[in-house]
Parts: C-alpha cells; sequence; structure tokens
C-alpha cells in the first residue's frame, strides 16, 4: 500500500492524470481569505511557474497542495490523488519550503541520508544519488560540514537535493534561487531543467521573474489570493508589450498585480 | 482487518529514524564549551547524593534481602494508577507540540508515513523520560545487589517500560483531543493562547490539591493504603516487584491487569495515529512562514529601546538608562505573552500555598506575604534579567555596535528588574508583616534591608547566569507560545541560589536580633559582614560580566575589566575548594568512611585535589585559554638557584614569624592535619610524599599558574602576586574553623608572607615545577618538624 518510492512507479500508475489539480480551492484565516476559489490543471512533465507579491497566498497554495493545510473549501489532487490521503500523496511529492528543514547539526550528506532513510529509499542506490547530486550542486567538497556552517544559498541547495532526492512525481519548489549567487542559480536551474526531462512535474514559485522565464512552460500569476492571469511566458510578454510597450516578464508581472482600483 | 506487517515494520523502521534524528540533534546543538562545564560542575556537585544513594540502596538490600515487614506491593498496588495519571498529564502535555518545534517538520509531514511519525515522537518521548530513569535505575541496581535478586532490575525494567510507554501513549492522545478541542474554539489568537497556557497550570494543581487531599485522607484512615486497589490496572504494580525479596506470588489479577496493558498498546496508538494528524495540520503553526501573515517567532519590541532614546523631555532625555529602561517596560507590557513562561514561577508557590492553606486557613496570610517576597526575589531576575542577550533578538547586534554604551542597555534592565522585584517583594513582606508571627520592630529592621539586597543581587546575579547561558531559539512555552524564554539551567540556577540567598538573608536577620542567639557581638558582625560581601561581589561581578559579554559579544574572549578578574579569581578559588569536597565525598562514600586511617587520608587528599585539578582544566576549556596557558618546562640552572632561594627566603619568613609570634605571645591555629595525628606520628612522614607531590604542585598550579597569571593580564605583577596570595590565604579559612579569630588570622598573615614568595618566584622563573618545588620542599621542613617535635 505503500511502496518504496522513487520507483517511478507512481507516474505510470497515474497516466493521462493532470499532475496538479485544483477546483474552487479556497482558505481562510479569520477574517483574512488567503486564497480565493482557485483552479488549476498542470499536466505532467511540465514546469508551472507560479508568480506573485508578497503576501498573495502562494505559500498558502503550495501547503495545501502538499496536504500540510486543509483547504476552507474546495478540493486539490495531486498525480489522481486527493490531498486529503495524505499517506497516498506524499508518495508523490517533494516539497522545499520557504526555510529548508533541515538539522543544523547535520552535514550535509547526514541530512540527505535522513530523508532517503524516512522515504523508506534503498540504502545502497540512495548513496549513490546523493553524492552524484551533491556533486551536481558543487556540495561534494563541504558535505561532511555541518549544515549550521553553511551559508544561506548553500542551505537551500541541501533542501532542493532534499526534495528531489526520490525522484519525485512532482516537485513543489518555493523560492528554489533566492539567496543564490549566478553561478549556483545557474546550478540548479540545469538541475531542475534535468529532473524535469526524468518527467517530474515541476510547481516553483518564485520572484526571481527570468528564473521563471527561463524554465516555466506555464506561469500563473497570483494576487490578493486570486489567480489573475496564466499563460505561457511567452504570451504573457506579448499581452504587456502591446499595452505598455515593454517586453519582459517583470513588466507583465507589475502590469498584472497593480491594483486597478487603485488606478 | 489484516494487518500488513511488512509495512508495520517499515513504519517502525523510519520511525526509529526519526526519533534518533531528533535525539542526535539535541545531542550535537548543546555542545557549547560554557555549557559542557557548567553541566559537569552541576554533575559533580550531585555525584555524592547519588553515590549515598547507591551505598543506602545497597545496604537496604542486604538488611531486607529475607523479606521486609513494610506492604510495599500493596501500598504500591494502591499509588500506581494516581502516580500514572499525574505521569500521563506531565509527559502528554510536554510532548504536544514536539513535532511542531523539529525544524525538519515539513520534510516529515510531507514524506514519512503518518504512522511512522507518530511512532518516532513516541520514542523520542520515550526516550526523553527513559534517560532521566536510568538515575533512578541505579539505585535499583544497587538494592538489587545487596538483596542478591538479579532478577528484579530486570523485571521491574521489562515491565516497566511498557507501563511507561502506555501512559505516555494515552498523556499524548488525550493532549492531542485537548489541544485539537481547543483550536476548534475559533478562539481569538490571544485568548487561545492564554487559555492553552494555563491548562498545564490547572492541571498541576489540580492534580496537586488532589494528591495532597488524598494523602491527608489515607493518612487520617491508616498510615499507607494498603486495601486491594481500586481499579484493576493496580495488579500491575506486582510485576514491578518481581524477584525482589517483597514480591507476592503472582495472582489471576496481575495477569489481567498485564493482558489489560499490553493490549492497550496496540488499540491506544491505532486511536492515535487517527487523531495526531488532525492536531498536526490544524494548528495554525506554519502561520510564521506564510507570507500572509507578519512573522513571529521572535519577540519584536514595537519599539525597541534604542528608538525611544532622545525622544522625551524631563528626566528621561538626561538618562539613556531610563530610556532603555522605559523600552524594556513598553516591549513587558505591549507583548505581555513572550514571558507567559513566567507562570513556572507559580508552580513551587503554589505547591507551598495549597497544602497549608487547605490544612491550616489561618496561616495563608503569612504564607502568602513569604512566597510573594521569594516570587519579588525571583520575579527581579526572571522577567527582563534572565536572558539579556537572548531576547535583544535581531537587535542584539545593532546593540554591540550602537554608540550607547553596553552598560546603559544593562544597568537598565537591572533597573527595570529591582523595580518589579522591589514592588512585589515588599508587598509580600508587608502582607507578612501585618498578620505573620515572630514579629519584632528590630527583626523587621534587619531582615527587610537584607532582602531588599536580595533582590538588587537576583537582578544582577539573573543578567550574569543570563549572559553566560543566553539562548537565542525560541521554545514553545506550554505548548502554546512561542517566546525566546530563559535558558532552563540558568533559570535553574538562578532560582536555587536566589531561594538560598533570600532564606539565608531571613535567617541572618533572625539570628541577629534573637535574644538568645548562640553568636557573640563580634561573630554576628562577622557573619553580617561577610553575607553583605558576598552578595556585593556576585551583584557587582555579575553586572560586569553581563556589560563585557554585551560590549564583547562575538568575540571569542570576554575582557571585563580588572575588577572581574578579581571576581573570577575568587569564583575559581571557591569552585575548587566546592568541587574538591564534591570528589572527595564521593571517593569517601565509595569507600566507606569505615576503612583505617592509614588508607583513607591519602586518598581523600588525592581525591580533594583532583578537584581542584578539574576547575583549573575547567577554566582554561571554557575560557579557550587551553594548555598552552600552562608554564611547565625543564627548569634551567638559574630556576634552580632562584628555587633555592625561595625555599630559604619562605624558611626565613618562616621563623622571622615564628620568633615573632612567640615574642609577642600571640596565639597560633594548627592546621588540623598536625593535631589530628599527633597520636601516630608515623602518618605525618607519610604525609611527606602527598604533601611533595600532590598538595604542592596542584595549589601551585591554581594560585600561581591560573590566578596569579590572569591576574597578570590585567594588573602590575606585585598587584597580581599580593591578590593571589591573599586568595591563597583565604582559601585556607575553612581549615582553620573553629580556632579563634586572632589565631586564625595570625596564621593566615604568615601564609600570606610566604605566598608571595612562592608567587615573586613564579614571577621570576615563569616555571610552575619551580614554585611547586619550593612549596613541597617548604611543606615537607614543616611536616619533618612537626615529625620532630612529636618524637
Amino acid at each position: 500500500m505503500y511502496p518504496p518510492q522513487g520507483d517511478g512507479a507512481g507516474r505510470s500508475e497515474a497516466a493521462g492524470e493532470a499532475a496538479i489539480a485544483a477546483s474552487g480551492l479556497s482558505k481562510r484565516y479569520g477574517e483574512t481569505l488567503a486564497v480565493s476559489d482557485l483552479d488549476l490543471t498542470i499536466p505532467q512533465g511540465s514546469v508551472y511557474g507560479f508568480l506573485g507579491p508578497n503576501g498573495a497566498g502562494k505559500t498558502t497554495t503550495i501547503e495545501m497542495l502538499t496536504s500540510l493545510l486543509p483547504p476552507t473549501s474546495g478540493d486539490a489532487s495531486v498525480m489522481g490523488v486527493p490531498v486529503s490521503e495524505r499517506d497516498r500523496v506524499k508518495q508523490h511529492l517533494g516539497y522545499l519550503p520557504h526555510e529548508p528543514p533541515v538539522y543544523e547539526s547535520y552535514t550535509a550528506r547526514e541530512q540527505l541520508a535522513y530523508a532517503a532513510d524516512i522515504r523508506n529509499l534503498d540504502i545502497s542506490t540512495s548513496d549513490d544519488r546523493i553524492d552524484t547530486l551533491l556533486d551536481r550542486i558543487d556540495l561534494l567538497d563541504v558535505a561532511d560540514e555541518r549544515i549550521g556552517t553553511y551559508s544561506q544559498g548553500m542551505r537551500r541547495k541541501v533542501g532542493l537535493v532534499q526534495a528531489l532526492l526520490h525522484d519525485p512525481d512532482v516537485a513543489f519548489l518555493d523560492e528554489p534561487t533566492s539567496g543564490l549567487d549566478p553561478r549556483a542559480s545557474r546550478t540548479v536551474i540545469d538541475l531542475i531543467t534535468e529532473q524535469v526531462t526524468t518527467g517530474t512535474t515541476v510547481f516553483l514559485s518564485s520572484h526571481i521573474l527570468p528564473v521563471v522565464e527561463e524554465l516555466a512552460d506555464t506561469v500563473g500569476v497570483l494576487y490578493e489570493g486570486e489567480l489573475v492571469a496564466e499563460d505561457t511566458p511567452t504570451a504573457l510578454i506579448e499581452r504587456t508589450e502591446s499595452e505598455t510597450g515593454q517586453g519582459t516578464l517583470e513588466a507583465a508581472f507589475l502590469d498584472i498585480t497593480t491594483d486597478e482600483r487603485a488606478l | 482487518m489484516t494487518v500488513d506487517l511488512s509495512a508495520l515494520w517499515r513504519d517502525l523502521r523510519i520511525g526509529w529514524t526519526i526519533a534518533y534524528g531528533e535525539a542526535l540533534d539535541l545531542w550535537r546543538r548543546n555542545d557549547s564549551r560554557r555549557q559542557r562545564a557548567i553541566y559537569g560542575f552541576l554533575a559533580l556537585l550531585v555525584l555524592p547524593a547519588m553515590l549515598l544513594l547507591v551505598k543506602q540502596g545497597y545496604a537496604l538490600g542486604a538488611t531486607t534481602a529475607d523479606g521486609a515487614d513494610v506492604p510495599i506491593v500493596a501500598t504500591a498496588r494502591n499509588l500506581l494508577l494516581p502516580g500514572l495519571v499525574a505521569f500521563a498529564v506531565l509527559g502528554g502535555l510536554g510532548a504536544v507540540q514536539s513535532l511542531a518545534r523539529d525544524p525538519v517538520q515539513p520534510l516529515l509531514l510531507t514524506s514519512a508515513p503518518t504512522r511512522a511519525i507518530v511512532v518516532g515522537n513516541l520514542l523520542y518521548l520515550l526516550g526523553t523520560w527513559l534517560v532521566p530513569m536510568c538515575l533512578v535505575a541505579v539505585p535499583l541496581v544497587a538494592y538489587a545487589v545487596g538483596a542478591a535478586a538479579p532478577l528484579f532490575p530486570v523485571a521491574a525494567i521489562v515491565f516497566g517500560i511498557p507501563l511507561l510507554f502506555v501512559t505516555l501513549l494515552i498523556g499524548l492522545t488525550l493532549a492531542y483531543l485537548v489541544w485539537v478541542g481547543i483550536e476548534r474554539l475559533g478562539l481569538p489568537e490571544y485568548a487561545r493562547r492564554i487559555v492553552t497556557a494555563s491548562v498545564t497550570l490547572i492541571v498541576f494543581v489540580l492534580a496537586f490539591t488532589g494528591g495532597f487531599l488524598s494523602g491527608q485522607a489515607s493518612a487520617t484512615v491508616d498510615q499507607l493504603p494498603t486495601g486491594d486497589p481500586a481499579t484493576p490496572l493496580g495488579w500491575y504494580a506486582d510485576l514491578l516487584f518481581v524477584g525482589s525479596p517483597v514480591a507476592d506470588p503472582l495472582g489471576w489479577q496481575t495477569l489481567f491487569a498485564a493482558a489489560l496493558v499490553f493490549a492497550a498498546i496496540p488499540a491506544i496508538f491505532a486511536v492515535q495515529v487517527r487523531i495526531a494528524p488532525a492536531f498536526w495540520y490544524a494548528t495554525p503553526k506554519t502561520a510564521d512562514e506564510d507570507d500572509t501573515e507578519p512573522s513571529g517567532g521572535r519577540p519584536v519590541f514595537e519599539q525597541t529601546p534604542s528608538a525611544t532614546i532622545g525622544r522625551q523631555d524631563g528626566l528621561l532625555s538626561r538618562s539613556a538608562t531610563l530610556r532603555a529602561g522605559l523600552g524594556y517596560v513598553r516591549g513587558a507590557v505591549r507583548r505581555p505573552d513572550q514571558y507567559v513562561y513566567l507562570l513556572y514561577y507559580l508552580f513551587p508557590v503554589l505547591a507551598v500555598l495549597l497544602p497549608i492553606g487547605l490544612e491550616t486557613p489561618a496561616l495563608l496570610g503569612p504564607t502568602l506575604g513569604g512566597s510573594l517576597v521569594v516570587l519579588g526575589v525571583w520575579l527581579a531576575g526572571g522577567v527582563v534579567c534572565l536572558n539579556p542577550l537572548g531576547t535583544e533578538g535581531a537587535m542584539l547586534s545593532q546593540l554591540v555596535l550602537a554608540r550607547t554604551p553596553a552598560r546603559t542597555f544593562v544597568h537598565a534592565r537591572l533597573l527595570v528588574g529591582v523595580c518589579l522585584g522591589l514592588a512585589v517583594g515588599l508587598a509580600g513582606a508587608v502582607l507578612y508583616l501585618a498578620t505573620g508571627p515572630f514579629i519584632t520592630l528590630g527583626r523587621t529592621l534587619a531582615v527587610v534591608p537584607l532582602l531588599v539586597g536580595v533582590v538588587v543581587t537576583s537582578a544582577a546575579f539573573a543578567l550574569g547566569i543570563g549572559s553566560a547561558l543566553p539562548k537565542f531559539e525560541t521554545t514553545e512555552v506550554f505548548d502554546s507560545v512561542e517566546t525566546v524564554a530563559p535558558s532552563i539551567i540558568a533559570a535553574l540556577i538562578h532560582g536555587g541560589v536566589t531561594l538560598l540567598a533570600t532564606c539565608l538573608a531571613v535567617a541572618l536577620g533572625a539570628l541577629l536580633t534573637t535574644p538568645e542567639t548562640p553568636l557573640s557581638g563580634w561573630e554576628g558582625i562577622a557573619a553580617f559582614g561577610l553575607f553583605c560581601v558576598v552578595m556585593l561581589v556576585v551583584t557587582d561581578g555579575s553586572r560586569r560580566y553581563a556589560v563585557a559579554r554585551l560590549r564583547n559579544y562575538g568575540r571569542m574572549r570576554v575582557e571585563p575589566g580588572g575588577l572581574f578578574h578579581v571576581y573570577a579569581s575568587l569564583v575559581l578559588a571557591v569552585g575548587a575548594v566546592v568541587v574538591g569536597q564534591a570528589v572527595g565525598s564521593s571517593v569517601a562514600l565509595l569507600v566507606g568512611l569505615d576503612r583505617p586511617v592509614a588508607l583513607l587520608l591519602p586518598l581523600l587528599f588525592v581525591a580533594e585535589y583532583a578537584g581542584y585539578v578539574l576547575v583549573v582544566a575547567g577554566f582554561l576549556y571554557v575560557t579557550r585559554r587551553g594548555r598552552a596557558y600552562l608554564d611547565v618546562c625543564r627548569p634551567s640552572r638559574r630556576d634552580l638557584l632562584l628555587g633555592l632561594g625561595g625555599v630559604t627566603v619562605s624558611v626565613g619568613v618562616w621563623a622571622v614569624a615564628s620568633l615573632l609570634i612567640s615574642g609577642l605571645g600571640l596565639p597560633v591555629a594548627d592546621h588540623p592535619l598536625f593535631s589530628a595525628e599527633e597520636g601516630d606520628p608515623w602518618l605525618l612522614l607519610a604525609l611527606v610524599p602527598l604533601v611533595l607531590f600532590v598538595n604542592a604542585p596542584v595549589e601551585e598550579l591554581l594560585y600561581r599558574n591560573v590566578v596569579q597569571k590572569y591576574l597578570g593580564e590585567r594588573f602590575s605583577p606585585t598587584t597580581a602576586v599580593m591578590l593571589a596570595s591573599a586568595l591563597f590565604a583565604l582559601a585556607h579559612v575553612p581549615a582553620y574553623l573553629g580556632n579563634n579569630i586572632l589565631a586564625t588570622g595570625v596564621t593566615l598573615s604568615l601564609l600570606f608572607a610566604v605566598s608571595c614568595v612562592w608567587g615573586t618566584v613564579y614571577l621570576r622563573t615563569e616555571n610552575v615545577l619551580v614554585v611547586a618545588g619550593v612549596h613541597g620542599c617548604y611543606n615537607v621542613l614543616l611536616v619533618a618538624g612537626a615529625y620532630l617535635a612529636t618524637v
């Protein structure tokens, strides 16, 4: 009922299903409506860029989709499994939250071995994969130093590897490149691209627009809890260009997320 | 329903990984040098008591090997259930938030099966209880050895652990239910926090009152409840005594109780697997990380202390300390929930008040007054002083860099703490004076000022210990409010020391003003003076240390200035005596005091000085001075000549002093080693190697290589020699207690003079071996003289 993860079994099982599907998803904190009536359909093997200003409800959405937060109303499913069936939905997930969930007193290698253990991965193959991934993101030299001594960016990279370690069907990445220098960002972007070619669907939330522009097949813009735009990056840029004359995703973002009532 | 065994095995394995992972992280996080040294020091102090328990356990076992006349098992049957209920409440309430505190919580919740997380949580909880219980197991094993009952500890552990497990399981499950219930009430954030914080307090009060009343009831009926237990579970107690001399043969009730416990484990476990997620996912624990809400976590002063600077008129515009103090008060008033941990201070107060209030309501007034005094003393330190670095949060780096001197902020905290402590404490004193017994005007005039002094000392000492053991991470206090509470060890040390000081102040005040006082006039003044000096040193030393820690925050070394070096040296000297006594008494308890003196004396001698060496090692370790600080090298020819001169001069000093003393007819205090062994001169000779190879090197290591050298970092060489020698002389006071004051003074003066000679030798040679040789030779000559005199 709960097979070892990482063998890609889930993907074939859910063939034809959308990787992520949500309908009427809403979350209310007391008086505040954090996310309102969100509908999403994200096909398998694609990268979905999730944009929005601070406080738009991006993290709340991700937490609902990863089963961490029960929605106030609406449903969502990942690889055809409703998020309310937590133990089943977990098998398809990889999640990098805003603050990477790591023990500061562990070394990167220990932390990743721990993550592999709690996911019940096969030890011999996961050890190889840990080494490969650590090498891939240039952390192999410091793999035996405590994470507490790492920079913010290095921690983020450990968190990313931890989320991708079991070759998940769907990876939710909250700001994977924040705090990284350009070279490290490039490494991370390449790693994500590689992961997508193996069939993983990536749900990417970021403020760093060039990263989204490069990676995403589709971009969704969340503003005050509502999905106000959803299209390919090129289409969004073209639309803005015809209105404002500026052809960047940044211009599109600023245009879409300007409060029309305030104008 | 079929049970998938391979899935169960997998979840148990993952659960073990989760528990082990969290325990390893806990172990590794507590690795600061200061923490380790303080834990080691505390462990050494507890060691003698532990050994005494072991010894008593063994003796009890030996005497009761053939059975005891006390109905222990019958009593245990009756007390088992109340004990377990209290334990379930404690354990369950304490653990309910452990997942939320775990930094890898989002990883666990999105990767591990629910059942595995429940297993992991439970195993970790069980581990945190079993580790301290190992301490209980040690005297138990000693008892079993004494009673020659090898099966007993095995049975107690084998049957005890499932009982413990099921109790924690029930406690945790109930706690989840209560908490989910509170969450579902839909209260506003503040109300929810206060309700959840008070639950523990209310449960404690109920349990304590209930326990007291039932104890009272059973005491009036019979000394011990020995009838059949009210619930079938009580019979489980029989299993805990299997193999012991007091064991009864097992009956069917016991087997039934065991079956009950073992059947309950999977059943309650299954319930918890259902309930726990409702709690994990119901709590808005991710709200802090959610960008829809302002981030919480660290307490944020709405108005930072430094932000208030220069904005007020009148007195406030002139005193930065007052402004900073006002900032701390504002921070406390606007975010009172960050001080929820103060409720813990109510536990001991209630534990005193409740029984007295129930037993003799007439005494409630004075008891409340007395409790308020203690509470005032505690709060003086507990509110703003016990974690001066940690509670600044992100402001800390600003304060370190600010132009306003560090002492302003420390003094502001001191001021706020003292004002609050005095307000509460004096209210308590007034209440006591209005209602309590034993009051005279003189006694009031003696005790109240002493207590005011204790309040000030409490605030300052809290600043010191809080700066030594700062805590920057947030914790869940009462499992509901996340705040930067002070370190538990710092709070315990502060609470213990200030409670002791309060009791001493009251006792001293009462003793001085009682007509039938056993103290003579001079002794009274000396005791009073000593108390005041100790308070003063603690206050000023702690204050200086706190200022220095804030000023030098982020640097490896703290440089607190000249006077602090004196205080620190004093602490070293006192610490050496205390640790020496602790090690000595541990050894004495181990070998037993009934051994021949020829064996005991050298052993205790060496043990005591081993304690000195531990203090030296701790000092070098904590201050990162390391082994390189020790001046040990092969003596040169010049060193040897200087050493020879040193011996000559010190013997000369002794001769001149002896002549002076006999000429003036002054009394001399005898060292107990010399006076006690008069009957056995051979023992004096046996002392020679001890004095030469243990006493002299160790004392020189401490007083010259550490104290004098450390003082020399701040003072001129002459001052350092004098100060170290003064400490050396004072450290000998306990050895001469019982002699009259004048005789002790004369002897200490001689010690001081000789010690100055040795200090100079050390200064010139910078080699502790040489001065140890000089000290050793001098002592040997004295011992030889004493031997010749007795023969």
